[in-house]
């Protein structure tokens, strides 16, 4: 019979960026556990207020993706009202999407050139090697990526008004149109951004494609889960950042599942566990069977990867090439190793950059029908994007006011938090034996977590600036015996 | 030169939202060469506010057992440490990743904060002790800005030394 832990209400785990390990009486792990934030307050906050506001609400979420989260309630209000945004509306908001995309994707590439990259002291030489091309490339791209946010980030000030929170989404429209003039000005960028995903092809070549070491750093064992992947595709199957169908393919990529957000309570569940309040995602047709990989369990996951494995190809030339490349590269379709993850950003820099141009140069751009006004009464209405980590869905209850009578929100860290549970837990396992914690435990669940680039609601600012990652470590009766942060 | 006073928050979570509360009455105090910027935007973005001004004074929340107090810190105060992942990346880390791209950031740099007991209460409105702090909040701010050669003319409020 196996051995139960049983955790203490009292311990239920609070809080953000925590790990809980628990070991069992031999002083190996029993189970370790990453708790992700909650973002029930916010639900709550929502309702009683007008749906309208949600785009500015909900915008203030997350201080690295307030973009993401405008949109998704913009398409929200779009299916409450069941008003369809006007043509011209739809490209400006995909045109001011991909731009947000290609940005964020950019900055946290750009991330990689940080002290933060670590392998860990012990890594053989050829790791580190390796991290010091990364870390080269990740501030030479650092460079271009400077250069090139500010153009972007105006055209987003100016669509969006200057202040902190931008207005661009309406239910059934957009609040302002683009200009001849400006058009003009922003298809310039719109040339520059294309060179700049170029560049960021050329890194990726250089660094990963052609770098033998580097490929078996990522294809290791440590960081390989093979869970279902899900993303947002539009009628070919190529990722779309703005809209299209859910698409699930399962762990050898076949094609599961396709559906209108609309449709998401049908194929999407949440399961409970008692050491946390926070709910896991998981498909309703394959069921729950705990923390474990494989077609048989109902663990998906969502991010830059898994949206390339859900896709049979990307939209634009350039990054179709690039698609090929990666999965010719790393063994073929589709590609379970997590470190993936920060490459598979790249193609989609890519095409964000071409899928950008293509829009704004779409003579579309410049019509004056930006918005339809609601006619209906609101009820119910769901969106969906494809925010930088992840599908993320808005799902709004109103009253025939449309005043928000409920609120539930899909994001991107909670459909990933199973998955990286269970990276925690094979990290955890190689570092702990006989209740002896190994220094390197930090670096290992780290790298971990980092791929997944993990939302803590990072929507308080207050100082210490950066929240560190905390491991606990709890022996057999749920008392705290160690606690690991930096 | 030029001085840029940058403050954080989000409005939304209740006494988070004080630096934004001091940038309204900043604004409106006449600080030669200063631009007043209200932003609830955080890790790796805060790179782009910064960039091309000489100066820098932050104005920020702390979490802390008095409220209402108004702490003042040095960049090497708080950081950088490494971080487990860019959504982890705070104004340390994002500085310090400037720096090593080549980046012409602030040379001078300090952090002006108020303590305030908890960051995480959902709801606007910020609490009555945190409030009380407002006023010498901004008063810090300008005799930094003061201190470093940026004239301050019409203040509005009486307090300043």
């Amino acid at each position: 019979m196996s051995k139960q832990v049983i955790v203490n209400p009292i311990t239920r785990l609070e809080g953000h960026g925590k790990i809980a390990i628990f070991l069992d009486d031999k002083g190996s792990v029993s189970k370790a556990y990453f708790q992700i934030p909650e973002l029930r307050g916010f639900e709550n906050f929502l309702v009683d207020r007008q749906a309208e506001d949600s785009p500015q609400i909900t915008s203030r979420i997350c201080g690295v993706c307030p973009t993401a989260h405008h949109t998704a309630a913009t398409k929200a209000l779009d299916d409450l009202y069941k008003v369809e945004a006007t043509k011209t509306a739809k490209k400006i908001r995909e045109m001011i999407y991909c731009n947000f995309m290609l940005e964020d994707h950019a900055l946290h590439l750009f991330f990689l050139g940080g002290p933060d990259f670590v392998v860990g002291p012990t890594a053989p030489k050829a790791e580190r090697n390796i991290l010091g091309v990364i870390q080269k490339a990740g501030l030479d791209v650092g460079k271009q990526v400077i250069a090139m946010r500010k153009d972007l980030r105006m055209i987003v000030q100016e669509l969006g008004g200057k202040i902190i929170h931008p207005v661009f989404g309406l239910p059934g429209g957009v609040a302002k149109g683009v200009t001849e003039e400006a058009r003009d000005r922003f298809a310039k960028i719109a040339d520059r951004a294309v060179e700049f995903g170029l560049f960021c092809e050329k890194l990726i070549e250089d660094v990963v494609l052609g770098n033998k070491d580097y490929v078996n750093l990522i294809t290791s064992d440590a960081y390989t889960h093979q869970t279902y992947y899900m993303g947002l595709m539009d009628e070919n199957n190529h990722v779309n950042f703005y809209d299209g169908m859910i698409r699930v393919v399962d762990p050898s990529g076949k094609e599961v599942a396709k559906f209108k957000v609309q449709d998401y309570l049908n194929y999407i569940s949440e399961h409970s566990e008692p050491w946390t309040y926070v709910k896991f995602p998981y498909l309703k047709k394959i069921g729950w069977h705990g923390f474990v990989d494989g077609p048989a369990s109902g663990i998906y996951s969502v991010a830059p990867l898994a949206r390339l494995n859900a896709a049979d190809g990307m939209a634009t030339p350039k990054a179709k090439k690039l698609f090929d490349k990666f999965y010719k590269t790393l063994g073929g379709k589709p590609v379970h190793h997590t470190l993936a993850n920060h490459w598979a950003r790249v193609v989609e820099i890519v095409y964000a950059a071409e899928r950008f141009h293509e829009l704004i140069n779409d003579s579309d751009i410049t019509g004056t029908d930006i918005r339809n006004i609601p006619t209906e009464k609101p009820s119910e209405g769901m969106g969906v994007v494809e925010a930088p980590r992840g599908t993320l869905i808005h799902h709004y209850n109103s009253d025939e006011r449309g005043v928000l009578t409920r609120a539930n929100l899909i994001v991107a860290t909670q459909q990933n938090s199973a998955r990286i549970a269970m990276s925690v837990d094979k990290a955890a396992r190689a570092s702990i034996k006989n209740g002896v914690v190994d220094d390197g435990i930090l670096n290992k669940v780290e790298m971990a977590f980092r791929a997944y680039d993990p939302c803590h609601a990072c929507a308080t600012h207050s100082m210490p600036g950066s929240m560190p990652l905390k491991v606990q470590v709890f022996n057999k009766n749920g008392k705290l015996i160690q606690e690991i942060a930096r | 030169m030029s001085l840029l006073i940058l403050t954080l928050g989000n409005d939304l979570l209740g006494d988070d939202g004080i630096g934004l509360l001091a940038a309204d009455i900043l604004a409106k105090e006449n600080i030669q060469d200063a631009k007043v910027l209200k932003s609830s935007l955080s890790g790796l973005y805060l790179i782009d506010l910064i960039e091309g001004f000489d100066d820098l004074i932050i104005v920020d929340s702390i979490i802390g057992n008095k409220p209402g107090n108004i702490v003042q810190l040095k960049l090497q105060d708080v950081g950088p440490k490494p971080v487990p992942s860019a959504h982890y990346a705070g104004l340390p880390e994002a500085l310090n990743l400037a720096k090593r791209a080549g980046m012409e950031i602030p040379n001078r740099v300090a952090i002006v904060a108020m303590q305030i007991h908890d960051s995480q209460v959902l709801g606007t409105g910020v609490s009555p002790k945190v409030k009380e702090g407002l006023p010498e909040l901004v008063n810090h701010v300008i005799k930094i800005a003061r201190r470093w050669g940026y004239e301050v003319k019409h203040t509005k409020s009486k307090k300043h030394k």
